[in-house]
């Protein structure tokens, strides 16, 4: 298999997992579909300079739009996934050493709390989407085992 | 009348001299269909009326979308999709169908008594059920039992005693649905057919806490008192839309909840494994319940009423539950599993502190959402209580 080479925090990066997913159709109708529109935030820290904020659209076993935002409200998401870049960076490694999150580094995980990851939305019903497709994103997310990410720092 | 086919026999249900008179009470009208389908036989003649163009919708082909055909996709017809504030059809006559002319023939069956829209609809509950479809799982193949390692007895005995909690309340939340969905009418199918989902999601959900509970070893512990009140009052709700809300906004919620926390309560893949995917199913359900409320809120012909009539059993419902959720048969387990052992008890007390807060919380959000707005009056304490 011959691995991709894409820095993180990027649109590759995120277009890299996009064309992963839809090239594992099979796998994604095995776990259902999705229906969501997601802004994935990465705060600025240990050497990101600046915050970087990407949506992410779902239809049904597909990722079908992947792209940069200002800011999370142009997506009209149905929630927002935040974090400082040093928890992505960490949740990425992570998932590249054990070839899926170990148990401390799954999104519910770091999200529960509110603390390291925040999932928030202002209605409750679209945050609830972040566990009704919970299993897909981590999926998703954990696809990036397959990935040779470069990190800015 | 040919009487003698009717002689009861034997001594079971359904036999008794009643349930004879209630059936030959029918006998009449579809004795009459009966023969005069015979007669048209006996002549020889077609009945082709059903091959005529008879104002009926024809020639619109509904195409796949990328979830498959759903009913969403052909509710697209507004003959299909638009559904009746009252269904005038108390039998099984297919919304959508040419049913009109044969409605003074047509039984009309007593127990289809949710005839109303606002008593079960929810404007989620059609994608809910295509949802609910997708997102099935085995609880037999899909969880990987093979990798469940050997926990420290006082984790395992934690979490064989909180499997036995949800084995025991995900029983009820399967039998709630059963109770209604045969009251309610063709007009309103996709409630039903969801709440069949529903059904299947518990029967699955207490299937897997049963097989956790004795899979490593461990095997089901101790049934609660203050479960299974809990849990009556939920069977017990007066209507449908009130025992809506306690199970799946107000149960379901918390239990949401805890299987989100699952993450931290979990000691191994496979239990994690189990509780994302009992979440991911539970928050259908969540969903379906809020949306109800909220439609009931919005509909019922006294809007002040419902509104009042919601409160009071809010305001009983949630001591009702809270009664299960101090239970020690809960509680501790829960302190033990986030404490990481018995030892670590109360260092787990922080961690409970924490999930009984979001539960509350995110309970209040949930009726926010529906208009019902509990913040001033809930019953269950919004932190803690100890």
């Amino acid at each position: 298999m011959i691995e991709l080479k894409v820095q993180f925090p990027s649109l590759d990066w995120l277009r890299a997992l996009q064309g992963l997913m839809n090239e594992n159709s099979a796998r994604y109708q095995k776990l259902g579909y999705v229906d969501a529109r997601i802004a994935v935030v990465i705060e600025a820290d240990e050497g990101l300079e600046e915050r970087k904020v990407y949506g992410l659209v779902f239809e049904a076993f597909r990722c079908i739009e992947v792209r940069d935002l200002g800011d999370p409200a142009e997506l009209n998401p149905e929630f927002v996934m935040e974090a400082f870049y040093s928890v992505w960076k960490e949740m990425i490694q992570n998932i590249r050493e054990n070839g899926r999150a170990d148990l401390k580094h799954t999104l519910n995980y770091l999200s529960l709390p509110g603390i390291p990851m925040r999932v928030w939305s202002d209605d409750p019903l679209n945050r609830d989407k972040f566990f009704r497709y919970n299993q897909s994103l981590q999926e998703f997310f954990d696809a990036s085992c397959q990935l040779e990410t470069e990190f800015v720092i | 009348m040919e009487n003698d086919l009717y002689t009861p026999m034997g001594k079971g249900p359904g036999t008794s001299a009643e349930d004879w008179v209630k059936f030959y009470s029918s006998a009449t009208v579809w004795q009459e269909i009966r023969r005069e389908n015979e007669e048209r036989l006996k002549r020889g003649s077609w009945d082709l009326r059903w091959l005529k163009p008879n104002g009926e919708v024809w020639g619109t082909k509904v195409n796949p979308g990328p979830h498959g055909l759903t009913f969403v996709d052909i509710n697209r017809q507004t003959h299909l999709g638009e559904i009746a504030e009252h269904a005038e059809f108390k039998n099984m006559a297919p919304r959508g169908s040419i049913r009109e002319p044969y409605k003074g023939l047509m039984p009309e069956f007593t127990h289809y008594d949710l005839t109303e829209k606002f008593e079960v609809w929810s404007e989620s509950v059609t994608g809910l059920y295509e949802e609910a479809k997708a997102r099935q799982w085995n609880a037999a193949t899909d969880i990987p039992w093979d990798e469940l390692e050997p926990l420290p007895e006082d984790l395992e005995r934690a979490a064989c005693q909180f499997a036995t909690f949800l084995t025991e309340v995900e029983f009820v939340a399967g039998d709630f649905p059963s109770i209604w969905m045969h009251r309610i009418p063709n007009e309103f199918f996709e409630v039903k057919a969801f709440l069949a989902s529903q059904m299947t999601d518990e029967a699955r959900h207490a299937e897997v806490f049963r097989k956790r509970a004795v899979a490593n070893g461990g095997g089901l512990l101790h049934a609660g008192a203050g479960f299974e009140w809990a849990l009556k009052a939920i069977l017990d709700a007066p209507s449908h839309t009130l025992g809506t809300f306690l199970l799946n906004i107000l149960a379901e919620g918390l239990v949401l909840s805890m299987f989100r926390a699952g993450e931290f309560l979990a000691k191994t893949r496979v239990d994690k494994e189990i509780f994302r995917r009992c979440m991911q199913d539970e928050a259908r359900h969540v969903s379906y319940g809020t949306m109800h409320l909220k439609y009931f809120l919005e509909n019922a012909p006294d809007k002040e009423k419902a509104l009042e009539i919601m409160h009071g059993y809010a305001d009983i419902g949630e001591q009702v539950i809270l009664t299960a959720l101090t239970e020690p048969l809960l509680l501790e387990p829960l302190a033990v599993l986030m404490g990481d052992g018995v030892k670590n008890i109360d260092q787990g007390l922080d961690g409970v502190r924490f999930l009984w807060a979001t539960m509350v919380e995110e309970y209040l959000q949930r009726c926010d959402r529906a208009g019902l707005s509990r913040r001033d009056q809930v019953k269950i304490p919004l932190e803690f209580p100890a």
